[in-house]
């Protein structure tokens, strides 16, 4: 779904049909393998001065209804921030740039909650982030919008990753999960975006096209079957589900995720901004409860360095696991989560 | 570190000496900064920029510049203020030389903090030769003209009545350099210092690294946060001018202890390599992430260039409107233009004689919210020689169905004194330091317009009592006086002007004795 990050990826399975880090080395250039190196490094629990990645929420809207995410099941009233078709304002997002291009921030992923298509101007975003010399920049699309002149105007910007959803292989089952989608555009798109890729002689954005497991076998086979050759690789996401009650079913099939070690290296990697300027440790809706500050008024280096965010890090001996990310570890039981911020108890800090 | 400096060079041997390397780009209007940056082979840590008021140039980019902390010095912030605060702006970090402005600032959502001027003490030590005999009372450096300088004048003959009082530094004798103004310091019992604006000033921190004993005006108490009053320096207020002065002078004891004190407070704490210092701790972890950028900036650059271009439009004033132009119209196709930038942008189209565009930014002036909107379509009106337009939009700038009746293109004095009114229901009574009157009406604030309804007719009360209230109010006690004083040679009964010739008199030395 939306907002699956590189983490998941490694918790779920990924299929590389050519290599996308080879390619993105060759077309990056070292600072790619440096940045990469370090990335390992975090998730191994090394920590850095500042985050590696950051999330940036371009958009609350978007323009289908997936029953699997909280924007499109529009359960806004469970996730501060959602649902309310909020926009991170260019300037805002201009200024947390200054900030990591002080830091030499190498990575950054544009979209989160909703669709950053729908931004006009969007390459714009990109092509800042490239000038200042953000090495790897992502932006996840749900495809409807990704006409060829956006293509064009993306590849031109200088993006590394395109990471497209489609969950599902036939245009019923995609009309399941992703309502208000056409299956068919959605393939003429991504036929559309690989031969503008050719036709400018671009190795990037190397493509990424995902899917969510939710336990129907056949279509995932089918998605493989018609999409796997397509993509520079291919993403199975294990579902964790959000949104309380979701009919998709929310039992066994769904793997829970054990984080690595009783920890989770979210927080030791990136950081990520919600459109309403909330910076959070981590991607997971979970945490929309618990923002570490609002940019400009606390830096990203201040959240970043806060006690809250060690402390979800796990970097303070006896702190109590965040209420968040014991949700976003176990999956959540379909319980209503008040409003405003809660302490997990009183070592929690932050 | 390395610090790229714009502006002024007063920090620069302070962050040298610190061991910092200092980057100073020629000052040339309109220098595309962000160009030269780019292009940078060593990248700075840190862009210091310190207001240089004698050449009055700015770089062009430095909204377009990222990555870097980018930290401002806004100087003599109580007379510019009102376009350092758009330029201020573009910076992630703003020290202002006047406290109240840092708090101005900051309610803006700026992130700003008082940096009192500093001196270079050193230089004003005494030479060896120097035999420390005090030769007069009092000794005073800076402008000494009743025209230009009233109320100062009027303390300086007020003294020189009972005490000797050596002056220099006359604009005619030439910029006077630490040696003489020392010297002038040191043979003196004590240091005048009279106030232009409220606050800490060189000329106080000079006259107290010279060795001398500080004799100020207490207008604005800020110095008294750096020093003792009563015992690093002597203050006072105009009523007890004569008394105070008497008493620091008949105490030599007490004058060398707060000399020395105040000699040692500046040499140690005060001197402009403190500043530095203090700058660069303040700053020190700096985010850049507090300024504005590229589309964001465009309205505040813009402003701040009209309204530069307006204060010095000698100095290159004409090159500086066209950027104005420049940037408030990108930020107009961007959806980023103010109500304000779209009258500046108007206005630009009133003085390029293009009165169609003109007409249509000061429309949506208006329309968005910007009163002044009217004022210049009225003016607009008048000028092309349709005075039942212009009264139509100022009745709606005035906020009234009606206007007086125009005639060709002059507005009578009845007019002027309703738009100084409106001007001043809207905040803008003066704006210090700087008289609009050569300019065209629409720019003007409500002094402009009272000060030439008052003109046309000294016996009309109602312009006199608004405009020495203005004067009055902004510290301009003599002018103030002056004002009054005419306006009651016509009103001998004006219960108004009668209270501000009373406190302006009183303030201005002028019932001293």
């Amino acid at each position: 779904m939306e907002g699956a990050c590189p983490l998941a990826l490694r918790r779920n399975r990924t299929i590389n049909r050519k290599d996308p880090e080879i390619t993105l080395e060759r077309a990056l250039g070292p600072s790619f393998a440096a940045y990469r190196k370090d990335f390992a490094l975090a998730e191994s629990f090394k920590p850095f001065p500042f985050p590696l990645h950051l999330d940036v929420d371009v958009t609350t809207k978007c323009d289908l209804g997936c029953p699997m995410c909280p924007t499109g099941a529009r359960a806004g009233n469970l996730f501060p921030g959602l649902g309310q078709g909020l926009a991170l304002p260019f300037g805002l997002y201009a200024r947390a740039l200054s900030e990591c291009a002080y830091h030499g921030l190498p990575s950054l992923r544009l979209g989160m909650s909703g669709e950053p298509l729908l931004v006009q101007g969007i390459d714009r975003w990109v092509s800042l982030a490239r000038d200042l010399n953000v090495t790897d920049v992502q932006l996840v699309t749900n495809g409807q919008r990704l006409a060829r002149k956006t293509s064009q105007r993306l590849i031109g910007a200088g993006l590394t990753r395109l990471m497209v959803s489609v969950d599902a292989g036939s245009p019923e089952a995609y009309a399941r999960a992703r309502p208000g989608g056409d299956f068919l555009r959605l393939l003429r798109n991504i036929e559309g975006f690989l031969e503008e890729r050719e036709r400018l002689g671009s190795l990037t954005p190397v493509l990424r096209l995902s899917f969510v497991d939710t336990g129907d076998g056949g279509e995932l086979d089918a998605f493989l079957a018609l999409f796997g050759d397509m993509a520079d690789y291919v993403a199975i996401q294990s579902y964790a589900p959000l949104v309380p009650g979701h009919a998709l079913g929310l039992d066994g099939a769904a793997e829970r995720l054990t984080p690595k070690g009783g920890r989770c290296a979210e927080p030791w990697a990136r950081l990520a901004i919600h459109a309403n300027g909330g910076l959070f440790p981590c991607c997971s809706d979970h945490g929309r409860h618990w923002p570490l500050g609002f940019f400009p008024a606390v830096t990203l280096k201040g959240a970043w360095d806060s006690r809250m965010r060690r402390a979800v890090a796990g970097m303070i001996p006896g702190c109590l696991a965040h209420p968040a990310c014991l949700r976003c570890a176990g999956g959540t039981k379909g319980e209503a989560v008040p409003d405003g911020p809660r302490r997990a108890g009183a070592s929690m800090g932050g | 570190m390395l610090i790229l400096c714009l502006g002024s060079e007063y920090f620069h041997q302070a962050f040298h000496k610190m061991g910092h390397t200092v980057m100073a780009p020629q000052h040339v209007e309109g220098f595309p900064l962000d160009t030269f940056f780019n292009n940078l082979r060593d990248r700075p840590d840190m862009i210091v920029c310190t207001d240089h008021l004698g050449q009055r140039v700015w770089a062009d980019g430095l909204s377009r510049i990222y990555g870097i902390p980018k930290v401002y010095y806004a100087v003599d912030t109580p007379i510019n203020y009102w376009w350092q605060s758009h330029y201020a702006r573009l910076f992630d970090r703003v020290f202002t030389d006047q406290k109240p402005f840092a708090g101005e600032l900051a309610a803006e959502g700026i992130s700003a903090s008082w940096l009192p001027v500093g001196v270079d003490a050193k230089s004003y030590l005494p030479s060896p030769d120097e035999d420390g005999k005090k030769i007069y009372d009092f000794g005073f450096v800076g402008v000494v003209d009743p025209e230009r300088r009233a109320k100062r004048s009027r303390l300086i003959t007020t003294l020189s009545r009972r005490y000797s009082l050596k002056t220099t530094g006359a604009r005619e004798e030439g910029w006077v350099g630490p040696d003489e103004s020392g010297q002038v310091y040191r043979q003196s019992k004590l240091a005048l210092n009279e106030n232009l604006f409220p606050g800490v000033t060189t000329r106080m921190l000079e006259a107290m690294a010279s060795g001398a004993v500080l004799f100020t005006e207490r207008a604005g108490g800020d110095l008294g946060e750096l020093f003792k009053a009563g015992e690093d320096f002597a203050w006072f207020d105009p009523p007890e001018l004569m008394d105070v002065a008497e008493l620091w002078l008949r105490d030599p004891k007490l004058r060398e202890r707060a000399a020395k004190r105040a000699m040692e407070k500046v040499h140690s704490a005060h001197d402009i390599q403190n500043r530095a210092e203090s700058l660069l701790s303040q700053v020190n972890g700096l985010n850049p992430g507090a300024a504005l950028y590229d589309e964001d900036a465009l309205d505040h650059e813009g402003k701040f260039l009209f309204l530069t271009a307006l204060r010095w439009p000698a100095q290159q004033g004409l090159a500086r409107a066209t950027r104005a132009e420049g940037l408030l119209r990108r930020a107009d196709s961007l959806g980023t233009l103010s109500p304000e930038g779209m009258f500046m942008l108007g206005h630009i189209q009133r003085l390029k004689k293009n009165p169609d565009e003109a007409k249509a930014f000061l429309s949506r002036a208006f329309e968005a919210g910007e009163p002044k909107g009217a004022l210049g379509l009225g003016i607009l009106a008048l000028g092309m020689g349709d005075p039942k337009l212009a009264e139509e939009w100022l009745a709606k700038f005035i906020g009234e169905e009606g206007f007086p009746e125009l005639q060709m293109d002059t507005l009578s004095f009845q007019a002027v004194k309703l738009l100084g009114k409106r001007m001043l229901e809207l905040g803008e009574d003066v704006c210090p330091g700087f008289s609009r009157y050569p300019h065209d009406p629409a720019v003007w604030t409500a002094f402009e317009f009272f000060q030439s309804a008052f003109q046309g007719n000294p016996a009309d009360a109602e312009a006199a009592r608004p405009l020495a209230g203005i004067l009055l109010n902004r510290g301009a006690v003599a002018e103030a006086m002056d004002i009054a004083q005419k306006g009651l040679e016509h009103n001998p009964d004006d219960p108004v002007l009668g209270s501000i010739f009373s406190e302006a008199g009183r303030a201005s030395y002028l019932t001293v004795n």
